[in-house]
């Protein structure tokens, strides 16, 4: 029973950054993707995001969270400021004014949402060569509208009135993949992260805060109204999700992609499926087309791992 | 304008069925179930702190782990991510305790 004992709390730092109090939804994927990113952080960060997007993490007066927040009303303000915040990091650390030999990372929790508001902004943002860490927390129709339509398209209930077709599978779910679109605007470091591998995702926070360069991490946070299922699957969809191959937890560090959750036995997709209310209408052809497409990105994937 | 006495009964009604966000200092009006650790099966391995998406899950002085109550929504993600299954939800509602009663 000793050699049991305490292995979690060894591992994770005792203190809360990101603190209990929210007003988010039960089993919210996002404030546990949150809340495991912030023992990853530690203490010394600057959070910074796009107010009013969110209902959950960074919301608007509700928050519970120790670190320096900026609160900004406007989409584009966010680039200005970061710029700003990477300046003074660098005079800083220029006047010695720090015992480290680098000054953290800024981290900047954003949502996908941001890529179709203000791409002009954040492309603006990638160009520069500071040294932010973006975690892009990605659940699939993201909480505009009342989860109602999302503009790169995404598989919901309340698309019934213009269902998704069967060549269109494919381009959803190509859509979603914002890694690939990044590595190739000069980050360092792009990674995939899912809560529900929290050792996985807390390494690779760690590691993009350590590589000098902007990095980029794409997360998949399970959303428990909007994909309609029961709040206490949150963990097990997001964990299904990537056995089944939907979304694959990799890393591209210096254009060398490596997959580092890898499955021997993929599951059908259909299991990813069945867990989601979202999916009632879905007719059994698409199921099929959408296995197709996944099956397609996945052997693509292990093609780029061997370059 | 003077409501009558069954006037004010129905609004008391409404509100007490229909409060949402009434209350800020607690998570309790989130909440239909609790969970509760089951002692001789648990292995005090933490799993359950590190998936909980509130925090809201501490460890006594024996190293043994308990829901803060005032901070619990009560999703029993904890539940699903136990190795030992030894947590289970039981029912408690602030809100619609009529609800359990149905």
């Amino acid at each position: 029973m000793d050699r049991f004992s305490v292995y979690v709390p060894k591992l994770l730092p005792r203190d809360e950054n990101f603190l209990s109090g929210r007003r988010s939804c039960q089993g919210c994927g996002k404030a546990l993707a949150a809340r495991i990113a912030s023992k990853a952080i530690g203490n010394n960060g600057i959070i910074s995001g796009p107010a009013a997007q969110s209902r959950t993490p960074l919301a608007r007066s509700l928050t519970a969270h120790s670190y320096a927040y900026d609160y900004l009303t406007f989409d584009g303000l966010a680039g200005s400021l970061l710029a700003g915040i990477d300046q003074v990091n660098k005079s800083v650390q220029a006047e010695r004014k720090t015992r480290s030999k680098r000054v953290k990372k800024t981290v900047v929790g954003i949502d996908r949402r941001v890529f179709l508001a203000n791409p002009v902004v954040l492309s603006r943002v990638f160009e520069s060569d500071g040294e932010i860490l973006y975690l892009c927390f990605d659940n699939e129709p993201y909480m505009k509208a009342l989860i109602e339509h999302a503009s790169p398209q995404a598989f919901n209930l309340a698309q019934v009135p213009h269902p998704v077709k069967a060549e269109q599978v494919e381009r959803v779910i190509r859509e979603k993949n914002v890694p690939e679109v990044v590595a190739g605007a000069g980050f360092s470091y792009v990674a995939t992260a899912c809560p529900g591998f929290p050792f996985d995702y807390m390494a690779k926070v760690k590691k993009g805060l350590e590589l000098p360069g902007n990095a980029f991490i794409n997360i998949l946070s399970p959303c428990p109204t909007g994909w309609i299922f029961s709040p206490k699957l949150t963990g097990r969809v997001g964990q299904t999700a990537v056995k089944t191959g939907y979304f694959p937890l990799y890393e591209i560090e210096d254009g060398k992609t490596r997959i580092t959750e890898p499955i021997k036995a993929r599951k059908p997709v259909k299991d990813f499926i069945m867990m989601q209310g979202r999916f009632v209408l879905f007719p059994p052809e698409l199921i099929a087309a959408m296995q197709k497409a996944v099956d397609e990105i996945y052997t693509e994937l292990n093609e780029q791992m061997k370059r | 304008m003077a409501r009558t006495k069954q006037q004010r009964k129905a609004q008391s009604q409404f509100n007490q069925a229909i409060s949402i966000a009434d209350d800020f200092n607690s998570n309790e009006d989130f909440r239909f179930e609790r969970p509760v650790w089951d002692k001789e099966k648990c292995i005090k391995c933490g799993v359950c702190y590190l998936f909980c998406p509130d925090g809201a899950i501490r460890q006594d002085s024996e190293g043994y782990y308990e829901a803060d109550l005032t901070y619990c929504k009560g999703c029993g993600l904890c539940t699903m991510q136990c190795w030992t299954h030894c947590i289970t939800m039981e029912e408690s509602s602030k809100r619609f305790p009529w609800l359990i009663k149905l």
